[in-house]
């Protein structure tokens, strides 16, 4: 027969614990982060559109954005991590950044100093083409752009010179996917 | 754009507003009125821009463009005569003889117009417009000029009192509009095109090429209708009727000029390279069934 | 002052934090809406959080790392690649990631990787915890610092003594944040003083033995209107009972074998097993029972059982181990449901618009001597129907071949000969006869409806028609695939809940003169209610004016 003392005891610690347990899985008056899970459905999925407030959690959540930026830099066709700060005093004109699956110039209309032309080329043109832009601004906003069908490996797309994903292509604080 | 330029449409003329040289990092784009919005006929114009597969680039030296046009141009190929003349508008900035442009028609690597669908359609819409276009441009029709190919059938001579001229290709089309241009392609012609030399005969007209014009322009009418046969390639309806003209006086010296003016455009020894087999008839009736389809139209 | 209700909101920042990732992983969802965690895995991860039991889980988490790592170093496709995270998902995904890599082997319940020399086993039950272990895992350390972490698993070959170190550093990190995160431990006032009370008057009786019928009623009516304790109502003192019974036992339990092992007294201190602590919580958290899991399984796509009977019975300990704890206490049990129900409808009706005539004349009316019995009969009718949403349920699962069929036609007809499913071929002087799975499998969905035959087709027939007189949603109509899915997953929840309120009423409750209890029960509630509500007086008054 173990000790009626000890045994108390031990129950009152699993009720205290229990009592613990259950106020952590209270309902939190506190704003809810986003789940991993929906994370990766975004990252896993280009044709996943964030919802409003997806997207207004993600902008509150510094960590998430931080892992979501991770996971599809694991999970994208290619991903540009910011530039150092050489490459972005030089881009003023020409914007270029380039790995080893691609190449994403932004090149200036000449027709139109408002408008400006982003061309993706990939550097199989066999390859299997992405179809989305993703960056990542300097604020932590995932901004999503709809690619076109590429030919021969190559997408050209004419944008207004102030379109938020210019913007953010010419930051070189930007991470740049695509998927 | 120092002359306007249109282009032809089953949906009504559009006009070319401007073209630009790009980067050559971009690929060509025809968009919508100034805007950040490139139609899908974009494609098409890269090809037709840049070389090999191009010809503007053959003509101007440069392979990127940015064309705006302030309507929709579909898909297809009619747009391509047009987009010549406001290339070449944009190219020759002296020669300026024409006040308008509207055009239709096809463009071949060989520079050639190739006949396109709808023309009767498309004039029939750009008589509906063509008044309000006129006094807004505030000019003469008649310095107007309405660029089709040489093959439409039933052209009316003028729409809107705009002379309606067939062409057979780049050169006819650039001396109609009073244009100058184009030197670079002539003297870069593609090899392997089988026709070229005929082309480069038409291209850079002599003194000889000048005369014989005049001289045919004198002869009359009878010169234009052995023209339009020698055009459809009816070979042998051309000689018969030679033939019958060598018998009278006047008629043989006309046709004798002509046969001259034929001579000039023979294409050189080392240009025609006949490809094909040699067909045995067992009869006669036979070869004739053989031979009627397009190669004698 | 200001000091402490600084330092107050800093703890409450900190435990926010951590509820936040707790409420994130409930949160995440399926590709259909439903939750991608269980309730039970997320309390099974607070629990393991809270008593800080984590090392284990890590250690198989690192090792089902491995395994999932195994293909092309992408576990969080392995992880996330499974919707909803169950036991076949998991099966499913690592059956693919086996056929494409030998580093994994399979059994029919686990999963192992050779690095570590296949000695390490997962099963796939455990697979649903584990994942969610690992989201909480990111979503309280970060992706990136977890990837990081993780990394030696996926890079080269994972040997035990790597996995272990990885493990290792996974436990100092989640250590550091709890350290940060986790709330102190409130210590539960009023089984401490219940526990006291019962103790003090139970003579030789120790532990939950001290805990009756008598004890409950007794120390309610006695600290339900004293401001030493919180216990105004009858439902929250029997709660604390019947816990406090379950605690004792599984406490008692877990002592047994350690009796001579010297602990302290302070769980906060670390004098107290957490291991024990958590193997406690755990029995408390398994009273939550089969309804939970019904409703879970079912969502609202196949109705079993509706709202009003969910109501009923939702406050009955029908889970094994509070139906045991509630066999010491079974008059308690109908207290709750009969008075503390008023209770509960009192209190409401007082924070509210105020105690109505309405609320006391429906009190009045419905006890008398005969609540008890009333009450029973109404379990039993819900069990009924729970039988015949069952038996619909088997015709539905048997014409679409699904092997859940045979779970319920075996419980609902136990009795029937079921060897004559059985592949007779067998040697002349083999006594028995083997029942070989698969002919039985294929026989019993080859049998056709009879109403005329017996044993399998005439239970099948009676399927049948009880599935044309079921009227609920999802056994109406065309069945979808996802309905028949809810429905399978539901059917064995059905099959126990209605074992537990048999067993519960049929059982437990014997042996209780109950109309003598109602009487005796309704003098002593209603007195102790009119002077908690002072509810004698609106009842003199309502009579006052019903008279005029």
């Amino acid at each position: 027969m173990a000790d009626v003392d000890a045994i108390a005891k031990l129950a009152l610690a699993g009720i205290d614990a229990e009592a613990q347990a259950k106020g952590l899985l209270s309902p939190s008056s506190a704003r809810t982060r986003l789940p991993f899970t929906m994370l990766h459905v975004y990252a896993s999925d280009p044709s996943f559109d964030m919802s409003d407030s997806f997207r207004v959690r993600l902008a509150a959540d510094a960590r998430a954005q931080d892992d979501l930026s991770r996971l599809m830099a694991r999970t994208a066709f290619a991903y540009m991590p910011r530039q150092v700060a050489a490459a972005s005093a030089a881009s003023t004109d020409v914007v270029r950044r380039e790995t080893t699956q691609a190449t994403i110039t932004l090149t200036p209309s000449r027709a139109d100093d408002a408008q400006v032309y982003l061309i993706i080329t990939l550097s199989d043109a066999e390859a299997k083409a992405p179809t989305r832009l993703t960056l990542k601004d300097r604020t932590g906003v995932f901004l999503d752009f709809d690619l076109g069908p590429f030919s021969a490996g190559r997408v050209q797309l004419l944008l207004r010179d102030d379109n938020s994903i210019v913007t953010a292509l010419r930051d070189a604080e930007s991470e740049v996917f695509l998927r | 754009m120092p002359i306007p330029v249109y282009i032809l449409t089953t949906e009504g003329p559009v006009r070319v507003q401007r073209i630009t040289r790009e980067d050559a990092l971009v690929h060509s784009v025809i968009c919508l009125d100034g805007r950040a919005q490139a139609l899908p006929v974009s494609a098409a114009y890269e090809g037709f821009v840049r070389s090999p597969t191009g010809v503007i680039e053959r003509l101007t030296g440069h392979g990127a463009y940015r064309m705006d046009v302030d309507g929709q141009v579909d898909e297809g190929s009619s747009w391509q005569l047009a987009a010549v003349l406001a290339h070449a508008v944009e190219h020759d900035t002296e020669s300026h003889k024409t006040q308008a442009l509207f055009a239709t028609g096809e463009v071949d690597h060989d520079l050639a117009v190739r006949p396109v669908l709808h023309v009767a359609r498309k004039l029939a819409r750009l008589a509906d417009v063509l008044p309000d276009v006129i006094a807004h441009l505030k000019i003469d029709p008649s310095q107007a000029r309405i660029l089709v190919p040489v093959e439409t059938p039933d052209l009316p001579d003028d729409v809107c009192d705009v002379p309606v001229l067939p062409v057979a290709d780049i050169e006819g089309a650039l001396q109609v509009a009073g244009l100058t241009f184009l030197d670079q392609a002539v003297e870069q012609p593609p090899r392997s095109m089988a026709p070229a030399p005929r082309r480069r005969g038409l291209l850079k007209p002599g003194l000889a090429v000048i005369a014989a014009a005049a001289l045919m322009f004198w002869l009359g009418i009878d010169v234009a209708r052995w023209a339009a046969l020698s055009g459809d390639g009816q070979v042998l309806a051309l000689e018969q009727e030679l033939n019958d003209a060598e018998d009278g006086r006047l008629s043989a010296l006309q046709a004798s000029a002509y046969r001259q003016w034929l001579s000039l455009q023979k294409p050189a020894d080392d240009a025609v390279r006949t490809e094909g087999a040699l067909l045995l008839a067992d009869t006669p009736g036979d070869c004739v069934m053989q031979q009627k389809p397009e190669a004698l139209r | 002052m200001a000091s402490s209700l600084h330092n107050l909101n800093l703890e409450e920042g900190k435990s926010d934090a951590l509820r936040e990732a707790l409420a994130c992983l409930a949160e995440a969802s399926a590709g259909d809406g439903g939750p991608r965690y269980a309730d039970r895995v997320i309390r099974q991860l607070a629990r393991v959080v809270v008593c800080r039991t984590y090392a284990r889980p890590i250690l198989e988490l690192s090792h089902l790392l491995v395994a999932a790592s195994a293909r092309d170093g992408r576990y969080e496709d392995l992880f996330w690649g499974v919707d909803r995270a169950s036991a076949g998902a998991f099966r499913r995904a690592f059956e693919a990631v086996a056929a494409d890599t030998g580093r994994v082997r399979l059994s029919n319940d686990t999963v192992r990787h050779s690095d570590a020399g296949d000695a390490f086993e997962v099963s796939f039950s455990r697979m649903p915890f584990l994942a969610a272990l690992l989201e909480f895992l990111i979503t309280t350390l970060g992706y990136g610092e977890v990837d990081e972490l993780t990394r030696p698993l996926r890079d080269g070959v994972a040997s035990s003594a790597r996995v272990d170190e990885t493990a290792r550093a996974l436990q100092r990190r989640l250590y550091a944040y709890l350290k940060d995160h986790l709330p102190p431990v409130q210590r539960q006032r009023r089984e401490r003083h219940f526990l006291d009370y019962v103790t003090a008057g139970a003579g030789n009786r120790t532990g939950s033995e001290a805990i009756d019928d008598a004890a409950v009623l007794s120390y309610w009516q006695a600290y339900a209107a004293s401001d030493e304790v919180s216990a105004r109502t009858y439902r929250g003192v029997y709660r604390s009972a019947l816990k406090l019974i379950m605690a004792l036992d599984a406490a008692e339990v877990r002592r047994e074998g350690v009796y001579a092992k010297s602990i302290g007294t302070d769980y906060e201190a670390g004098e107290v097993d957490p291991a024990d602590v958590e193997a406690v919580v755990a029995a408390l958290d398994e009273a939550t029972g089969p309804l939970p899991d019904l409703l879970d399984a079912s969502g609202e796509r196949v109705k079993f059982i509706n709202a009003r009977e969910v109501e009923r019975v939702v406050d009955l300990p029908l889970a094994p181990a509070a139906a045991l704890a509630a066999r010491r206490i079974p008059v308690s049990v109908m207290r709750d449901s009969v008075f503390g129900a008023h209770q509960t409808r009192l209190s409401a009706a007082e924070r509210g618009d105020g105690i109505t005539a309405g609320v006391l004349q429906s009190l009045n009316r419905q006890i008398d001597g005969s609540v008890y019995e009333a009450c029973f009969e109404g379990y039993i009718e819900i069990a009924e129907t729970l039988e015949r949403a069952s038996m619909a349920a088997l015709a539905v699962l048997h014409s679409a071949g699904r092997i859940e069929a045979v779970e319920i036609a075996l419980t609902l007809a136990p009795d029937l000969d079921w060897g004559a499913l059985a592949e007779t071929a067998h040697s002349p002087d083999d006594n028995v006869v083997p029942i070989s799975v698969h002919t039985a499998a294929a026989q019993f969905f080859a049998t056709k409806p009879d109403p005329r035959g017996d044993e399998l087709p005439g239970l099948l027939a009676e399927a049948r028609r009880a599935l044309r007189a079921f009227n609920r949603a999802g056994f109406k109509g065309d069945v979808d695939a996802m309905t028949l899915d809810a429905m399978a997953a539901a059917a064995p929840y059905a099959l126990r809940l209605i074992e537990a309120i048999r067993r519960f009423v049929e059982r437990d409750l014997r042996g209780q003169d109950w109309p003598a209890l109602a009487q005796h029960d309704r003098r002593v509630f209603l007195d102790m209610f009119a002077a908690l509500y002072r509810a004698d007086k609106i009842l003199e008054t309502e009579a006052s004016d019903g008279g005029r």
